[in-house]
């Protein structure tokens, strides 16, 4: 087990910047995921751990050692791919034992290790079975055990659930949750899903366009997002963002908004600007359909979803604002007009130059 | 009200007729189908089949019944000591011992190097890799014989004349070979190549554990061809080993055999069919992957 610490990390193909200037640490039995959207060089930064990609810039060390120049065989991690990459010609105990087989190890020992490996993730009745004859969730056990037979300093995962179907994703994110805390083997999870990112990771850290957003735990990214990027991409709707204007006429602070004026808590750092241009963004928990509301806005639709309904609903501008409500309160019609009152203490102010967040003073 | 209740009470049957006479159609367009593809193959089998039969008809006839017109399609009185003639007489048990040692040879050959350059090409990275492949496979457009002076006096010069390494040597590595199985080591995702390379095996390795056993239909594929080629080859044997001495192979052999025995053409084609034999053999064992790479990627 070891740390893993990427230090300005960058990896340039031709004049393609896919990971720009990363500097990360991941801490010794961490789980820590890389999220962020196709494309957003997650996977990348993950195949320059396992020594698949040769950096443009910057180190990257396990342990204590700096691994830049060490071949993959010799860093000591483990990768899980998302297509499983098993080997097909081999049975499943031949495909764990497969990294085995290269370690000088006796034979008796291997066969115990891979015993214990498949006993762990439930693979016992399936030994003899060759890929092809195994279903999606076999499969991706199989991947996992020949990751864990080794027991290496770190586990590499690229996506591995993506092929799942979501019942089976629901449960196998839960396992490797657990044999994970069980090893204690640091980790790093790449996915572009971001309730798999929130259920799973110690921390996450959310890439866009190559560069690093904000790395926390899952609670203070939904919480207290770094910018309009990170708000808009976490949670499942994102946060509703407004574009506004800071109004502070009537003394206390308030910000017009298409359709009416929003009220915000004067203890963040507001610009010095008076009528500023600021982003207001508040998750859909933090809105409720209201008669006596500050906001007019139009239903467009109504997603009834079990226990909560969405509300999707247009300001006059046209920016849409999702509402999250109990199943039991009332649901307004399509096209009716209504009014969204916002609770202050949702309220998440951001600069719509920089779309970074309002800073709260201390 | 009445004139609706009517329409609507014919419409659903009118709407069954129309189904129902659509799949007659259907079914009927099937059968056609079959009937003209079956006739084909049929057609195409017996055009394919007809000479080996009578090939094999007339190897078991007497020497009369050849001549006699028309011949006779099945051999009632099999003659099974034309072959024993063929075999002693022919003195084929030497030449196919000869040809035997010059086809393993070159099949061999032509697999380890087709195995490293078709690897080569899949899965390395080195300067000028495309112009090399292209070079490869321009080779394929030359015939034999326009190389064949030239080979002639390479071995020659390099003291391999009459010799099994001079049979053997121009045949060792072919484009068609690194061809087929580049192609195949391609259809190998590279994933498993990142995994075998986390897991500790460097080219070598993952080349014999996991390349080659997945390209086997494909290998297996070649050393067939290599074999029926190697085996069925007749001018360059002939001029390599000067066409008389003791490395002559089987279809000189075969030729030597009718032109001694040139007034018995039933026990010429006894010969024949004994040389056959060794590729039939290979041709069942292989048959499987045979047909599997000949349709890899045909469907996809």
């Amino acid at each position: 087990m070891a740390q893993v610490i990427f230090d300005g990390v960058t990896k340039r193909y031709g004049d393609v910047v896919a990971v720009d200037d990363l500097s990360l640490s991941i801490v010794d039995g961490e789980l820590l995921v890389l999220l962020g959207p196709s494309g957003c060089g997650k996977t990348t930064a993950l195949r320059i751990v396992a020594g698949l990609e040769e950096l443009s810039a910057g180190t990257i060390s396990i342990g204590d050692a700096v691994v830049n120049d060490i071949d993959p065989k010799d860093r000591d991690v483990a990768m899980v791919f998302q297509s499983y990459a098993l080997y097909p010609h081999l049975t499943v105990a031949r495909n764990i034992d497969f990294p085995l087989r290269q370690r000088g190890i006796e034979r008796d020992e291997r066969a115990r290790m891979v015993n214990e490996v498949a006993t762990m993730l439930g693979l016992d009745p399936y030994l003899e079975r060759k890929p092809a004859q195994l279903s999606g969730g076999q499969r991706q056990r199989v991947a996992l055990a020949r990751a864990i037979v080794r027991s290496p300093q770190v586990f590499l995962m690229d996506e591995p659930l993506s092929n799942l179907d979501a019942a089976l994703r629901v449960q196998t994110r839960a396992d490797i949750v657990s044999l994970q805390d069980r090893l204690g083997t640091t980790t790093l999870y790449v996915t572009h899903d971001q309730v798999e990112a929130m259920t799973m990771g110690d921390r996450i850290a959310v890439l866009n366009h190559g560069v690093l957003q904000q790395v926390a735990p899952p609670q203070e990214l939904y919480a207290l997002p770094a910018n309009v990027f990170v708000a808009g991409f976490l949670g499942s709707p994102g946060m509703n963002l407004v574009p506004g204007r800071l109004d502070r006429s009537a003394g206390g602070a308030t910000v017009a908004v298409s359709g009416g004026t929003v009220e915000v808590h004067t203890r963040v750092h507001l610009p010095a600007d008076p009528d500023a241009a600021v982003t207001v963004g508040v998750r859909p928990e933090g809105l409720f359909v209201d008669p006596h509301g500050a906001v007019g806005a139009t239903v467009t639709i109504v997603e009834m979803l079990g226990a909560e309904a969405h509300v999707i609903c247009t300001l006059a501008d046209g920016t849409r604002l999702v509402v999250r409500q109990e199943s039991t309160v009332p649901r307004p019609a399509i096209g009716e007009a209504i009014k969204i009152r916002i609770d202050p203490d949702a309220v998440t102010l951001f600069d719509t130059a920089g779309g970074k967040r309002l800073e709260e003073r201390e | 009200m009445a004139a609706d209740r009517t329409t609507s009470a014919v419409a659903p049957e009118t709407t069954r007729a129309a189904i129902s006479s659509d799949a007659r159609r259907a079914r009927r367009s099937r059968r056609y189908r079959l009937t003209g593809s079956y006739t084909v193959l049929t057609v195409s089998a017996i055009v394919v089949v007809l000479p080996l039969y009578i090939t094999v008809v007339n190897s078991l006839l007497k020497e009369d019944q050849i001549a006699h017109q028309p011949p006779p399609l099945f051999p009632f009185h099999p003659q099974w000591h034309n072959y024993s003639i063929a075999w002693t007489q022919g003195n084929l048990g030497f030449y196919i011992r000869n040809s035997l040692i010059m086809t393993v040879c070159i099949v061999i050959a032509q697999l380890v190097t087709s195995i490293l350059a078709g690897y080569a090409f899949a899965f390395l990275r080195f300067p000028f890799r495309r112009t090399l492949f292209l070079v490869c496979l321009a080779t394929l457009m030359i015939p034999f014989e326009v190389t064949f002076i030239t080979n002639l006096t390479t071995v020659t010069s390099a003291g391999l004349f009459n010799t099994y390494a001079g049979l053997a040597v121009p045949f060792l590595a072919t484009g068609f070979g690194i061809f087929l199985l580049r192609q195949a080591f391609l259809q190998i995702p590279k994933d498993l190549q990142e995994a075998a390379l986390l897991d500790g095996y460097g080219h070598w390795r993952f080349m014999a554990r996991v390349a080659v056993p997945l390209a086997r239909p494909s290998v297996a594929a070649l050393g067939v061809f290599a074999f029926l080629a190697a085996w069925n080859q007749y001018l360059w044997p002939l001029v390599a080993t000067g066409g008389t001495t003791p490395l002559d192979t089987v279809q000189i052999g075969l030729k030597q055999l009718y032109g001694t025995q040139a007034d018995q053409i039933n026990v010429a084609l006894a010969g024949a069919i004994i040389a056959f034999v060794p590729l039939l053999i290979l041709l069942l064992i292989f048959q499987k992957q045979l047909v599997r790479s000949l349709t890899a990627g045909a469907v996809k």
